[in-house]
């Protein structure tokens, strides 16, 4: 069921209806239930595969939990703990290797699966595999509940359909935001009075995020495809207009569909986390990853960075580096090994081909650059007499991180890695700026009424999040606007996505791109 | 608390007047998005009609727009008093025919159903000239002009089983939500979202087609008679489904070729499908002399007929019709008012395409005027520029016809600069005597701004601009245009060059001659050769 189909709108209507007629202290059940309907709607098999997986983790976080209340009741503590920690670590690794195989085998298995059948057939074999809904989402937000009961930063949930709903609840299922058990589950069972300024905000959030999705993300999908698609026949400088609609499209597509989630559960009384905070405002490629997919950051910062960063084998190489090459480059060495890591498995989890390798190590050694060298480019700086404290300097550097993300799009939404090569030696070889105003805009598949509509919805886009960077709050400011202004922003909002939207008949808006993740 | 419950009332009823004001906002957008604009064919405009004026017709026609094109229902209830509709669509394949008549089935109780067999040939999906990516649009036409949702999704599942890789995921909801299938209509917006088709445009559901084109000479002998032509087994299927649901409701099915780009093989197809059937077939191609049919006047373009032709195969198939089943005469009766409504706006189409014709057939200069003069003056308007360096000679009798139609025979033979218009029998002219001087007249009615030029000079040619495109020939003598105020379009742009004995003056388009016809590949035709 897709976020973007009147089906999701009734399943929603009917969902929130529910919630707040049925008593609170079962609340929890119409959202249990709201989600497995929704998780079903795309097949059966995948729902079983989720309640396996979902008796896996609670158990296993079940037998940590004992493990741990065992050895509390020791006479002697110390080496008690000792123990039950090495026996827990087992726990958790069998179950997160159970969690992270399920992840790998539905993710590459079909590839790996055909390239290996093609060598015993001696000719190309097509394996399809089941991809339950979600499963790059809620497995990292299984194995980051584990560890944290692992590391006794959360207790184990005692009631298996709790879990379930904490792994598989409806908005975050499709694209995240990547959740935090501590944080969520006792929103979720909380069962929340109904509040209609909540139902207002969430409406609101919902309905921009649609806007953002429908009318802006699906506009420019057209350019991007159109191009890309037919690479081997543009030129130049469409393909600098094909690459920047290429992070407006992500951006948009990803933000929105946030909006939606957050929106809707901010309707039933649940804070999801932020998962963008107005990313290309960002002055560097680190900057950069703590606006963009924020859980997703946050998730390899917690549960892979700073444990292979403070882990014993890693220190010791880094002192042993140290004492051979000296201490800043151990100390760049130990800040380039975790990170880099980190970034091949964000690579990987983006996609299993060798361009999103790539594009993983890109960003990685671009944020190891700016991280271990970040003295020398002061230096740098204050050779050139450069005032980065300067507006223009700031907004150079913003344009800067967007070239660096549109380089980065380039690597993932070719057909391969050659394409790639070809699109970019076409970019510095061929120089057809006239495209920009003989009209060759209004041929790359939006004709012009839909151009114009495209650049003054990303104007909009852009005048409120300057806004909101600037620090302003606009539903609120919304709220305090006198009551014709207010509705008549609504409407305009509304009708703005049904009938701009790009869906129906010869303009079926796409799928949502992070739930192929 | 009391203070409590009233804030709860005042949001409850502040909510239901903002709910209530989105509604009507939303069926306002609706009602303006769904007319689509910018196709020159209501869709749809037929089965309107059928739910509007329930148990009323005896003849329904269907099927591709040689259905509506070809027969005028307003010419079957004006001569003959059968009451007919036309519930057909363009590119209108057969399961869809079927599905039409399914849905008018229930509020209509004919007697018999009419089935053009154009769409026998083809794919079992659509025509195999549409282009990928059109067949939505065929689609679209015939299912959004259904209006039980339980047959729109019948006639879906079965696109989705006759094509199952594109319309796999086609969503049901496209089907009956106004906004989903309309919204898009936004970018083709212009006046008739707002005021509404004209009802020239798609009366009884039919459409008249007023252009004369290149002649198409049946083909009947050209092609070989033993040739084999197909009529798939699931098209077959169908037919016969049809068949059934017609007997079913106690209306006779008839097949027809109501078109002129057949072949024989075709033509014994269908014939032997109507044997098995049990159904009658009329076939225009078998009685093109017996109607009078001129292939030079009557034809559209490819397989539509423009008035001309409707009007003599819809003479032939409603006689027929008249004397296999018992129809009963409504021309007097007051539940079929409507047609009487329709009538002064048909004339006027009649009219206004009459004197197209006639103009046409006037191949001399003294024919051209004799036949201005006897156009009507409120419905076609006149503008005429000379382009010549000295005033023109007029005949006597060419001198009369001038002063017929209003204008100044002195003036034209006295200045070789010579503009005029006559707007709403209003006359304007202007005249100059030096060539490089241009006379002029400018002016604008409802629908219409004009501007005429007559010069002759280097730079300057002279020229007659109607809604600011240029709409004489720019010939040599004497230009004239003849706009039609009801069809909004110009029905006739001649030149008479009257210094040459031999006047080169075309009468129809450039290269209009009359070819026949062949079917090179399934519904492709190309010329054979060409024919006098």
């Amino acid at each position: 069921m897709s976020f973007i189909s009147l089906t999701f709108l009734i399943f929603l209507a009917v969902t929130v209806l529910l919630y707040f007629v049925v008593p609170s202290a079962h609340r929890w059940l119409v959202l249990l239930a709201a989600s497995l309907v929704f998780y079903g709607w795309g097949g059966l098999p995948q729902v079983v595969f989720v309640l396996v997986t979902s008796l896996v983790v609670w158990s296993a976080a079940l037998r940590m939990d004992a493990i741990y209340e065992t050895a509390s009741r020791s006479e002697d503590a110390r080496e008690a703990a000792k123990a039950a920690k090495k026996k827990a670590r087992r726990v958790l690794t069998a179950a997160c290797a159970v969690l992270i195989a399920a992840l790998v085998y539905t993710k590459a298995g079909a590839a790996i699966l055909g390239a290996l059948l093609k060598v015993v057939r001696g000719e190309p074999v097509t394996v399809k595999i089941l991809v339950p809904m979600g499963i790059s989402y809620y497995t990292f937000a299984v194995v980051g509940y584990l560890a944290d009961v692992y590391w006794k930063k959360d207790k184990a949930e005692k009631n298996w359909a709790k879990l379930l709903l904490y792994m598989i609840f409806f908005p975050q299922i499709v694209q995240g935001p990547i959740p935090r058990h501590k944080k969520l589950a006792p929103q979720l069972t909380e069962g929340h009075p109904f509040s209609w300024e909540r139902l207002c905000f969430g409406l609101q959030r919902a309905l921009w995020g649609y806007f953002k999705k429908m009318v802006i993300a699906d506009r420019f999908a057209v350019i991007v495809n159109e191009v890309i698609g037919g690479y081997q026949t543009y030129e130049g400088v469409l393909f600098i207009i094909a690459l920047a609609s290429s992070a407006v499209q992500l951006y948009c597509d990803f933000s929105g569909c946030m909006d939606i989630a957050l929106g809707v559960s901010e309707i039933l009384g649940i804070t999801l986390d932020e998962n963008f905070r107005r990313p290309f405002f960002s002055r560097s490629a680190a900057e950069f990853w703590r606006r963009w997919h924020i859980t997703l950051g946050t998730w390899f910062k917690d549960y892979v960075y700073m444990p292979l960063a403070v882990s014993p084998r890693l220190m010791k190489l880094g002192r042993s580096a140290g004492k051979v090459f000296g201490k800043r480059f151990a100390k760049g060495l130990m800040t380039a090994i975790p990170l880099l890591v980190v970034w091949l498995l964000t690579g990987l989890w983006h996609g299993t081909g060798p361009d999103y390798v790539v594009w993983g190590l890109y960003w990685g050694v671009l944020i190891m650059i700016s991280t271990i060298w970040a003295p020398e480019i002061k230096k740098l700086d204050d050779l050139l007499h450069i005032d980065t404290e300067s507006v223009w300097w700031h907004r150079f550097q913003m344009f800067r991180t967007f070239c660096i993300f549109c380089f980065g799009r380039l690597l993932t939404i070719t057909p391969d890695l050659k394409a790639s090569r070809v699109i970019l030696k076409k970019i510095f070889t061929q120089h057809n700026v006239w495209a920009l105003t003989n009209g060759t805009l209004y041929t790359l598949g939006l004709d012009r009424p839909n151009v114009w509509v495209a650049l003054f919805s990303l104007g909009l886009l852009w005048y409120i999040s300057i806004r909101e960077e600037a620090g302003s709050d606009i539903r609120r400011e919304i709220a305090d606007c006198p009551l014709p202004v207010r509705w008549f922003l609504y409407y305009a909002l509304f009708f703005a996505v049904i009938i701009f939207g790009m869906y129906g008949s010869g303009l079926s808006g796409s799928g949502f791109v992070y739930a192929a993740y | 608390m009391c203070r409590q419950a009233g804030e709860k009332v005042h949001i409850i009823i502040r909510t239901g007047i903002f709910l209530a004001i989105g509604v009507l906002l939303y069926l306002m957008a609706c009602r303006f998005l769904e007319t689509p604009s910018g196709v020159d064919w209501a869709s749809g405009a037929g089965m309107d009609d059928v739910r509007e004026h329930k148990n009323k017709y005896d003849v329904v026609f269907v099927g591709t727009s040689t259905s509506i094109a070809n027969v005028s229902c307003q010419e079957l209830y004006q001569s003959l008093g059968i009451a007919a509709v036309c519930v057909g669509e363009p590119e209108q394949p057969v399961f869809l025919s079927k599905y039409t008549l399914k849905d008018m089935f229930r509020t209509q109780s004919p007697k018999v159903v009419v089935l053009d067999a154009k769409a026998f040939f083809y794919k079992d999906t659509h025509d195999v000239a549409v282009e990928e990516g059109e067949e939505d649009f065929i689609y679209h036409r015939s299912i959004d002009a259904i209006d039980s949702v339980s047959i729109k999704k019948q006639a879906l599942d079965t696109i989705r089983r006759l094509y199952p890789e594109r319309y796999e995921d086609v969503d049901l909801w496209e089907y009956y939500s106004v906004m989903y299938r309309a919204h898009a209509n936004w970018e083709i917006l212009d006046y008739r979202n707002f005021h509404g088709y004209d009802l020239s445009d798609c009366m009884n559901g039919n459409i008249i087609l007023t252009d004369i084109e290149e002649g198409r000479i049946n083909s009947y002998s050209a092609s070989d008679p033993d040739a084999a032509a197909a009529i798939s087994d699931e098209i077959k299927g169908q037919v016969v489904e049809i068949e059934e649901l017609c007997s079913a409701h106690g209306a006779q099915l008839v097949l027809t070729t109501g078109y002129s780009n057949f072949t024989k093989a075709r033509h014994k197809a269908v014939a032997k499908l109507a044997e098995d059937i049990g159904v009658p077939y009329l076939d225009i191609n078998e009685v093109t002399e017996e109607i009078g049919f001129d292939f030079t006047m009557d034809l559209h373009a490819t397989s539509h007929f423009n008035l001309n032709g409707t009007l003599k195969w819809t003479m032939y198939l409603g006689s027929w019709l008249k004397d296999n089943f018992l129809l009963e005469d409504r021309r007097e009766d007051p539940a079929y008012s409507w047609y009487e409504t329709q009538r002064r706006v048909y004339e006027k189409q009649k009219n206004a395409f009459e004197g197209k014709n006639s103009l046409l057939r006037s191949l001399t200069f003294d024919d051209y005027l004799e036949t201005l003069a006897g156009l009507s003056s409120s419905e076609f308007q006149i503008f005429i520029t000379t382009y010549t360096d000295h005033p023109v000679s007029l005949t006597k009798s060419q001198r009369a016809y001038f002063k017929e139609l209003g204008f100044s025979p002195d003036a034209i033979t006295a200045y070789g600069n010579y503009a005029a218009a006559r707007v709403n029998a209003d006359l304007t002219e202007d005249y100059e005597s030096e060539p490089d001087v241009p006379a002029g007249v400018a002016g604008s009615v409802k629908n219409l701004t004009y501007a005429i030029t007559s010069v002759c000079d280097d730079d300057i040619q002279s020229g007659i601009l109607l809604n600011e495109k240029e709409n004489s020939q720019q010939g040599p003598g004497v230009n004239i245009v003849v706009y039609s105020v009801s069809e909004k379009e110009t029905v006739s742009s001649v030149y008479f060059d009257l210094e040459h004995e031999e006047n080169p003056c075309p009468r129809r388009r450039e290269g209009y001659s009359v070819r026949i016809m062949k079917e090179t590949a399934p519904n492709i035709w190309e010329a054979e050769e060409e024919a006098a």
